[in-house]
This record gives structure tokens, C-alpha cells and sequence, in this order.
């Protein structure tokens, strides 16, 4: 080795000690005047460069800063870009959950995954229990119909909202007290759950359907004028016929009234109007049923 | 059907497996598929050169692509959705594990990432991203599913160094 030689290598080791202490700046070249160690060269000033961008990306990742693209083609910070993805993953995984995708599942991150699925798993649980909560809060619990809360809320509601005329039916299930006294409550709540199914079929999915408590249900038909409202009490009458012509112990029996409101109108008026009909027709039924019965003596 | 061609592909020519294999069934040695599909790149490259043989990879992924959504897929919602059901039946299949890293709702730029991916992955590194097939196979998925078009790009790649391969979806103008 000439001196030239060796003073290039010590140069070389010079560059290789100075990347050992994590000192990543460029290379000076050094060997233009002995090719023969160019390609060493080269190889010092690639890996000086390949250590750079690792420092940054590396330096970057810890703090956290999971928008900064990795180096392309680094082969020394593979595993660390896998890490990256699985971090900018979990990001993605995390901006699902708070949009209310509680499935969200890990499997890459060994003891942090079952820490993350529990966590989903304990948010699922919690969510079920506030949905049945809120089930429980707002129906009723012999039909699942909405109970009387739920149905005042929704009258406010309408109130306030745009879809006028809207139009109110209330309804009451003749001969309850009868059914309950002579075939026992168990029958009557049969009865009742009964009447509950023929109200559901007869509404359109945006209406809504209440027991008050007792035998009364209400119905908030909103957008509905009063042609459409009579069209949903005549499918109300159709299906407690249809529901009648099979033999059983006991009939549903709707005594209904209802009103229509148009905008401005407050709605517990509207309601009052319908009540107020079904007692008129409750009566009318009476006598017709009274009327009936002298005629077959 | 076009009556003048021999090869076109439809779902049907997957064939009944289950019937026509019933004892060696449903499942081979990758090394099998990588054997087909690098001959078949080699025969491409040798006959058309490299650039055509990887639009014509990039062109079989997308249709590859299509029917992959319209067989096993269908449709789905949202991105989110998409992500989801992609996810579990490229899992199940044993394609890949898919994670999803960005989606730039103003740009419309999807960012991506596959791992254990069956083209690839434990590939010799060759400084050049082999997926080709992949990205036109994206491409597609997110075509059919958003309805719009995408030029995908593999960005990092097993055989370029890194152990996960990475593919930025750009949505196309118009």
C-alpha cells in the first residue's frame, strides 16, 4: 500500500467512525485520483445517506409525526415503515371508531391489540346497554309501541317541524274492562298486544305509533291531511276485520277519532279534537251494538 | 360474450372446484402461483418489453379487479365498508392483510397498504416494485365500489426493501 493508499483508507475509516458516532453528513470525496476505491467510496456515501434519512424518519415516527412519508428504498428502516403502516393503520382503525364503527378490529400490535379489542369490545357493551336503556326509555313494554313520553316528545317535535298538515288519530280498544274481568289479563294483554299489530300494519314507516297506557293508542301522522288521514283509518278498519274473521276468544274493537292540523296549529288542540271524535264514535258504537242486541231478543 | 374470442374471461371459468378436485381440493403451494405468473411476465417482457408487460399485468389486475368485486364483494356504503369487507375476505382468501392508511376526502387520495402479500412478499429484493397486477386490481375494487376512476400506484414494495407493500389511489379527473 503507497501512502496515497493508506492515507484514502484512513479517510474511509475516518468516514465509517464519524457514522458510527451518528454523524450523517456527506461524504467528501476523497478518491477521484484512485478509482479502484470509488466503488468503496460510493458504498460510504450511500450508507451515509440511507443513515440520514433513517435518523429523520425514525426521529419523526417517535415523536409521533405519522404524516411524513417514509424514505423510498431504504432497506434500513424496514421494519420501522412497517411500524408506520401499522400506526397510520391504527389512526385510520381510530378515526372509525369516533365515527361510531365500533368493529374495529387489531391484530398486529401483539399485547396493545388486546388491549385496543377489549377496549371496542367494553365501548360495543357499553353502547348495547345505552341502546336498551334508551329502547326502554321510549317504548312500551307489553307492545313495543312508543309509550306516552316518547309520543309527547315526538307531538313537539312535529310542532316544530315543516311536514304540515299533520294529522292525529287516537283510538281506543272497545271492551278491555270485559275481556280482563271474564277471561282473565292474561287474555286482555293478549289483547292489547293484539290491537298494537293492527295499528302498526295500517301506518306508513315515518308515522307514529303510541299506547298511551290502559286501551288508548295515538297515532302523529305527519304530512298527512285529512283525506289521507281517513285512508289510514279505513286500512285500520280493514285489518281488525281481517284480524276478526279468524276465530278466537275475544275481537279487536277500535272506537277512533281523529283531527288534522295545519301549520301553526298547536297539536295538543289537534289531539284533543281527535279525542273528542273517538268518544263520539265510541258512543255511536254503543248504541249501534245496543241497537243490535234488541233487535236479536 | 364475443363469439370471435377464445379466452374471454368470465366468473364461470373459475369452474367447480369442489367437483372437479375432491381430494386435492381448493388449495395449492404459492410457490405454484408465483411460478405461473413470473413465466408469464418473463414471456411478456421477452415478447413486448417490460413497459407492455406491466400495463398488461396492471390491465389483467383491473379486470381480475372488477369480477372480484362483482363475485365476492357487491356492494357496500361507504369507503369504510369497502375497507372492512376487503379486508376480511382478502384475509380469508390468504391474499394479503389490507390496512387502510388514508383516505384525503378533498384530494379523494387513498393511501393503502398490503402485507404477506401473495405476489411478493419474501421476494428476492430487485430495487423495483414488481405489483403491478395489484394495483390494477385496486384500481378496480375502488372503481367499482366508489364509482369513479383511479390510477393506482405502488409506491413501496417488498422487493424494493420494505416489508409491506404501499399503493397510492389517485382519483382520475372527470
Amino acid at each position: 500500500m503507497n501512502k496515497r493508499e493508506a492515507l484514502i483508507f484512513r479517510e474511509m475509516n475516518e468516514h465509517l467512525s464519524r457514522l458510527l458516532r451518528g454523524d450523517f453528513s456527506p461524504v467528501r470525496p476523497i478518491s477521484a485520483e484512485a478509482p479502484a476505491f470509488q466503488t468503496l467510496e460510493d458504498s460510504i456515501a450511500r450508507l451515509a445517506t440511507l443513515l440520514a434519512e433513517a435518523q429523520n424518519f425514525v426521529s419523526a415516527l417517535c415523536q409521533g409525526k405519522l404524516e411524513m412519508d417514509p424514505p423510498p428504498r431504504n432497506p434500513l428502516i424496514a421494519p420501522f415503515k412497517q411500524m408506520h403502516a401499522n400506526l397510520r393503520h391504527l389512526t385510520w382503525q381510530t378515526k372509525q371508531i369516533a365515527a361510531g364503527d365500533l368493529d374495529q378490529h387489531v391484530d398486529f400490535l401483539g399485547e396493545f391489540s388486546v388491549a385496543f379489542n377489549s377496549m371496542t369490545e367494553a365501548l360495543r357493551e357499553k353502547r348495547l346497554a345505552e341502546e336498551k336503556v334508551l329502547y326502554v326509555s321510549i317504548h312500551d313494554p307489553l307492545t313495543d309501541l312508543y309509550n306516552r313520553s316518547y309520543f309527547e316528545e315526538e307531538m313537539a317535535r312535529a310542532e316544530r317541524g315543516r311536514n304540515f298538515p299533520v294529522s292525529m288519530v287516537m283510538t281506543d280498544l272497545d271492551g278491555l274492562k270485559s275481556i280482563n274481568d271474564t277471561l282473565g289479563h292474561a287474555i286482555g294483554d293478549m289483547l292489547i298486544k293484539d290491537a298494537a299489530n293492527v295499528l302498526r300494519k295500517a301506518v306508513r314507516s315515518n308515522d307514529v305509533v303510541a299506547r298511551l297506557g290502559g286501551d288508548e293508542y295515538a297515532l302523529i301522522l305527519p304530512g298527512a291531511d285529512a283525506v289521507c288521514a281517513a285512508r289510514v283509518v279505513d286500512r285500520i278498519r280493514e285489518i281488525e276485520a281481517e284480524f276478526n274473521r279468524e276465530p278466537r276468544e275475544y275481537q279487536v274493537r277500535f272506537s277512533i277519532g281523529f283531527a288534522t292540523s295545519g301549520v301553526g296549529e298547536p297539536l295538543v288542540e289537534t289531539l284533543k279534537s281527535a279525542d273528542e271524535r273517538m268518544y263520539r264514535d265510541k258512543t255511536a258504537r254503543k248504541a249501534a251494538l245496543a241497537e243490535a242486541r234488541d233487535r236479536g231478543k | 360474450m364475443n363469439a370471435d374470442r377464445k379466452y374471454e374471461f368470465t366468473w364461470a371459468l373459475l369452474g367447480n372446484i369442489t367437483e372437479g378436485r375432491p381430494n386435492l381440493g381448493h388449495m395449492m403451494r404459492l410457490e405454484v402461483y408465483r411460478l405461473m405468473q413470473f413465466c408469464f411476465r418473463d414471456v411478456m417482457e421477452q415478447r413486448h418489453g417490460n413497459e407492455e408487460a406491466d400495463a398488461i399485468m396492471y390491465q389483467s389486475g383491473y379486470l381480475a379487479g372488477t369480477h372480484f368485486h362483482r363475485q365476492l364483494i357487491g356492494e357496500t356504503a361507504s369507503l369504510a365498508e369497502l375497507v372492512k369487507k376487503l379486508q376480511s375476505t382478502l384475509k380469508d382468501l390468504s391474499i394479503g392483510i389490507l390496512r387502510m392508511e388514508k383516505h384525503d376526502e378533498e384530494t379523494g387520495e387513498i393511501v393503502m397498504t398490503i402485507s404477506e402479500d401473495l405476489d411478493c412478499s419474501g421476494l428476492p429484493v430487485l430495487d423495483y416494485e414488481v405489483c403491478t397486477y395489484d394495483e390494477g386490481f385496486i384500481a378496480a375494487i375502488l372503481e367499482s365500489a366508489l364509482g369513479k376512476k383511479f390510477q393506482v400506484k405502488e409506491v413501496d414494495c417488498w422487493c424494493t426493501g420494505d416489508r409491506t407493500c404501499r399503493f397510492r389511489a389517485l382519483p382520475l379527473e372527470g
